[in-house]
């Protein structure tokens, strides 16, 4: 089920939130639970079985934890620990990159070894890692085990986030899911992140998508360089306005249900380096690999040829973890080697620059990142970029180019504007200003954008967020 | 909470947990081996299973439609699908037709099933009253989703073709 179908708006989540205030608080956890299975199970009735043992042996494993610890058996302990990430970590493994490692296997190998393309279970890297981050917090000490199956059970498999994330760690929820606060304005913010969230999907990700899919349907010699960048600024946009507004929605069911989770998005395309742009892309997975990764690895306490190891661990890792495919994996080492460059390089030298250059250097960078990203193969991604330089292609621009240009000006100068904090600043302030006919305004625009967005989804196709098959 | 723990035991709870631990791995071992057996998706190429489907249903294999042509008979955009391909029919009063898709994911196959039942219904729609043959060749069709793969044939050798699809899985 996905947040931007009209099942999901009109049907699935009136009922939740009936029965969900309808209940006393006690309760509210065991709703939360039952309509989050309900919700993955809706699209994965098989897989659904493979997340409720990944919520027990995860929820076993914390009590086991805490007991060892308690005893000072904490040589027992860290194998207990280890034991557990090592499970989590072959169970995201086996489904999520056993394909990749034979396809690569057979590819060296003088035989071929048959084997079944095993179908990604949605949700698996994100629920996997809250997972683990709950397992290496309890060890730390930094969180107290849960000792309550529903409850443990309603945080990993809480529906607003359980698809795409944020990644909500353990330690960030655990308040929220002893006591919350409900209230209509709560509520209300809720609604409005939830109905920004679907503008931003169904209005823009999905038109931007398909001025793309266009683009990539255009063979080598019929994309010109123009025709080629605007296919790259389209799913730059795509990519953003899709995940971003995914994430929007999520913080805006967690607010209707009394949570709040970290924001996943801090206007990244604003960036004027790689190191902030990163800062403000995925937040929630940036933080995770640095806290349970690179500073575990040491960090940069070992000296720079130690935290360029690291930086280059962490980003191969976060590569990998978008795909089983060889171009994520460059596509996370290629963000390693520029956030290395800019460390140890670059750094005092571009804050020299104007920051429009930064902004520039910024944007072309995530850009060139995105072709590698998006790109079925290498060498389709090598070619694009050719493209995009003018090697081969059909020249500079065309009347394709042109024609890409005109029709897509106007939706692609919006997107553009909206990935700044311009009309979201103005429309916080105006919806808490004291002037009646700003308020009003802002109402007017929200109810538009749900209008608009439920006619174009009234006749679309399934059309899920890119981040599902992560 | 250790007070808890030392009212029952400590080696009593410890191996309790311990227990559940190892019961719950062996369980979703169990879990994943039958998911493993039972699982259809196929990693065969979408461009090997029309070859092979095409050699059967004796159609030439470069004969497939272009993409515009399956948003146009069925309102799917190829690019959403890991592939599809498609032999449509020759002209106005032919029926034959192969449709095969290769799935991203499996939840798509619901929407791509009802696509193919709506152009089934149109198409039996024209036809109903005067094109006999054709209302026949409609009506034997074969509709077949395995795993990640779905494949939609009417035509007469839509048996022995929807064997080849299988075969090449």
């Amino acid at each position: 089920m996905i947040f931007s179908s009209i099942f999901f708006i009109f049907a699935f989540l009136p009922i939740v939130l009936l029965i969900y205030y309808l209940m006393p608080f006690k309760l509210k956890n065991l709703v939360l639970l039952i309509v989050s299975l309900i919700f993955y199970a809706w699209g994965e009735p098989i897989y659904v079985i493979l997340m409720i043992f990944s919520i027990a042996i995860n929820f076993v494993s914390g009590i086991e934890l805490e007991y060892l610890m308690e005893n000072g058996e904490m040589q027992k302990a860290k194998y207990a620990c280890i034991t557990t990430v090592v499970i989590n970590l072959l169970i995201l493994g086996f489904y999520k990159y056993y394909g990749f490692l034979l396809e690569n296997l057979n590819a060296i190998l003088p035989f071929d070894i048959s084997y079944t393309q095993l179908a990604l279970p949605i949700g698996i890297s994100f629920y996997t890692f809250q997972t683990m981050s709950y397992v290496i917090d309890v060890y730390k000490g930094k969180v107290e085990a849960q000792h309550n199956p529903v409850t443990f059970g309603a945080y990993v498999s809480m529906f607003p986030q359980l698809i795409a994330g944020p990644i909500v760690r353990y330690s960030d929820v655990e308040k929220q899911l002893q006591r919350r606060i409900f209230s209509v304005e709560r509520f209300g913010d809720g609604v409005m992140w939830f109905l920004q969230g679907l503008g931003k999907k169904v209005l823009i990700a999905n038109n931007m998508g398909s001025v793309y899919e266009s683009v990539m349907a255009l063979g080598a010699s019929q994309t010109s360089v123009l025709t080629a960048w605007i296919g790259c600024f389209a799913y730059t946009m795509q990519i953003y306005f899709d995940f971003g507004g995914y994430s929007d929605m999520a913080i805006g069911l967690g607010k209707m249900l009394g949570f709040d989770f970290m924001k996943n998005f801090d206007y990244p395309y604003t960036a004027k380096s790689i190191t902030e742009f990163w800062r403000r892309w995925h937040i929630s997975l940036s933080s995770w690999f640095k806290e349970y990764v690179y500073i575990p690895l040491g960090g940069n306490r070992g000296g720079t040829a130690q935290a360029i190891r690291n930086l280059m661990i962490v980003w191969g890792l976060t590569g990998l973890w978008h795909g089983a495919a060889w171009n994520f994996i460059f596509w996370g080492l290629y963000y390693g080697i520029i956030l290395i460059i800019e460390k140890y390089i670059l750094k005092e030298a571009m804050e020299k620059l104007p920051s429009i250059v930064q902004h520039i250097y910024t944007l072309v960078l995530v850009m060139f990142g995105w072709v590698l990203f998006c790109s079925p193969s290498l060498g389709r991604a090598a070619s694009y970029m050719g493209t995009m330089l003018g090697i081969g292609g059909a020249g500079f621009a065309d009347a394709t180019a042109l024609y890409y240009l005109k029709s897509t000006f106007l939706l692609g100068t919006f997107a553009a504007v909206a990935s700044t904090p311009v009309i979201h600043k103005r429309f916080s302030e105006w919806i808490k200003a004291r002037e009646v006919y700003k308020r009003a305004f802002c109402i007017a625009m929200y109810v538009v954008i749900f209008v608009i967005s439920t006619a174009y989804l009234v006749n679309a196709t399934y059309n899920p967020f890119l981040y599902f098959r992560f | 909470m250790g007070g808890k723990y030392d009212r029952r035991g400590d080696e009593t709870v410890k191996k309790y947990f311990s227990y559940i631990k190892i019961v719950l791995v062996v369980l979703l071992l169990v879990f994943i081996i039958a998911d493993v057996s039972l699982d259809q998706s196929s990693s065969a190429d979408i461009k090997t299973v029309a070859a092979q489907v095409a050699k059967a249903a004796e159609v030439d294999v470069d004969a497939a439609a272009e993409e515009r042509m399956v948003k146009r008979f069925y309102g799917l955009n190829p690019k959403d699908y890991e592939g599809a391909v498609l032999y449509a029919p020759k002209d106005n009063m032919d029926v034959n037709e192969i449709f095969i898709v290769k799935l991203k994911d499996e939840l798509q196959a619901k929407s791509v099933e009802e696509a193919i039942q709506k152009r089934l219904d149109t198409q039996m729609k024209s036809f109903e009253g005067y094109g006999a043959e054709q209302t026949a060749l409609l009506k034997a069709h074969v509709l077949e989703v395995r795993g990640n793969y779905i494949f939609y044939m009417v035509g007469e050798k839509a048996g022995k073709t929807q064997k080849a699809f299988l075969e090449s899985l």
